[in-house]
């Protein structure tokens, strides 16, 4: 191997995606050509420089994280792993349940729990967009720019069209989660409000049976909640309800009843 | 559906900069395989201490990515947090494959959400390596580096100094000792991509580190 070859080589060499031949010949061209060696010397010397500037992150921040998962996955059941704490958690068992009675008296008019669990997440879902400012992955007015965003990204085609005739311009789209499944959102806006429609393919068969429209208030947010046979769709704003339907019904939601 | 492979293969990472770490299959990584449904039907804790095991043995890659892409501490740990729930979220997405890639993938998105907060209309320019990398390599001039003090701080200033795209790849390749293979999945690049955006990540580090040891000189 002559020089040459050896410096084309040798980015990859010290990255150690040469195959064994390869390595073999570099290595002894390295060994003795004065010209090429120091080269190699100098890859190293930054190389291990670099290793060196890595940065430890703080050690409290793993429990910082399964702090954060637990309260995600919420309640007193999942945090067998740290016997120490069972007192405690125990004691936020017992106050968890309460707490989860009187918000089932209080709320107990309002649906099933885990429908109510999707409200939450999805208006949380919402809050967040705004309040970390990433509300768009993509942003752009062209429905024919954000629908192949999605391309790839998702494993199903989520419909965006702009309705910015009636009042409702697209605005972006972004990919959020729903039920741990990844969805789309495709950002809308109407005046100053902003509109997240959230997109999924439905699980259940039967929604196509029951196309109705659910009407949810959550935090002040209003949610409207519609399958049809291919996908799910929530649509949330700080809207009045009466504009929101209007947008829901031009996104191919059920009529209100 | 694949047969299901339990537990975690677990052994010493080693050297992150070992050559053995790059070679995809032999890596001393660890490595967690569950079917999809199998996931699906888990409860919570065992959900939980599935992604504890599989995801969580990689935080020290993500803070450090992390850190390197947001250039502070605090909001490295921010973005970790928010990774963690993302990818909790989205663990049912993760199956058969190398925990340690999808996650740093789901850092990686998640930092450059936080950086571009600010800034959408740059974030929707894509990064071209010609404009952001300057011209080809020069001839190596090894001796000149080899010559510098090892400063610390000056390195650390001179890798501020480069677009988050080279940031990222040194750092995958140097700290965290991926192959071009897993940056190019990590980086959603070619891989081709990935050994041209090193040369050139590498050539602008050292040219600000010759011309931090010249303004320090003065």
């Amino acid at each position: 191997m002559d020089c040459q070859g050896a410096q084309e080589l040798i980015d990859a060499y010290g990255d150690g995606e040469l195959d064994a031949g390869q390595n073999i010949e570099i290595k002894r061209h390295l060994q003795d050509c004065p010209a090429c060696s120091p080269i190699h010397e100098e890859q190293r010397a930054l190389a291990s420089r670099l290793r060196a500037a890595r940065f430890e992150g703080p050690p409290e921040l793993r429990e910082k994280v399964l702090d954060s998962l637990r309260a995600e996955v919420s309640g007193p059941r999942t945090i067998p792993f740290y016997p120490k704490q069972r007192a405690a958690i125990w004691a936020i068992a017992a106050v968890a349940l309460i707490g989860a009675f009187l918000a089932g008296v209080f709320v107990s008019k309002r649906g099933s729990s885990e429908s109510d669990l999707l409200t939450h997440e999805i208006v949380a879902s919402h809050v967040r967009s705004m309040m970390a400012n990433h509300l768009a992955d993509i942003v752009s007015t062209d429905q024919h720019t954000v629908k192949p965003w999605f391309d790839g990204k998702l494993d199903f085609a989520p419909p965006v069209v702009d309705f910015a005739t009636e009042g409702f311009p697209l605005t972006g789209g972004r990919l959020d989660y729903v039920k741990g499944r990844t969805a789309a959102a495709v950002v809308y806006r109407h005046e100053k409000h902003i509109i997240n429609l959230f997109i999924w393919p439905s699980r259940e068969r039967r929604a196509r049976f029951a196309p109705a429209l659910k009407v949810t208030v959550d935090n002040g947010y209003h949610l409207l909640q519609w399958s049809d046979a291919e996908m799910s769709y929530a649509a949330v704003s700080d809207l009045a309800v009466a504009d929101l339907s209007r947008f829901a019904q031009l996104a191919g939601a059920p009529a209100r009843n | 559906m694949s047969k299901t492979r339990k537990g975690p293969k677990t052994s010493s990472t080693g050297d992150p900069d070992s050559r053995y770490d790059v070679r995809g299959n032999k890596s001393g990584q660890s490595e967690y395989r569950v079917t999809k449904r199998e996931l699906s039907k888990l409860s919570n804790p065992s959900r939980l201490s599935l992604f504890d095991q599989a995801i969580l043995p990689h935080l020290s890659a993500a803070y450090n990515l992390a850190r390197w892409l947001t250039g502070h501490d605090q909001d490295a740990q921010d973005v970790v947090q928010e990774a963690c729930l993302r990818a909790f979220r989205a663990f049912e997405g993760f199956y058969g494959v190398d925990g340690r890639a999808w996650f740093l993938t789901i850092v990686r998105n998640t930092a450059y959400t936080s950086l571009n907060k600010n800034e959408v209309t740059r974030a929707m320019t894509p990064f071209d390596e010609e404009i952001h990398g300057g011209t080809e390599p020069e001839t190596r001039d090894p001796v000149a580096i080899l010559r510098l003090s090892e400063n610390a701080k000056q390195l650390q200033t001179a890798m501020e100094n480069l677009p988050p795209q080279f940031r990222e790849a040194l750092v995958l390749r140097h700290q965290e000792g991926l192959s071009y293979q897993k940056i190019a999945e990590i980086a959603g690049i070619p891989q081709g991509t990935v050994m041209s955006r090193l040369a050139r990540a590498r050539a602008r580090l050292r040219k600000c580190l010759i011309d931090g040891e010249k303004e320090g000189g003065r």
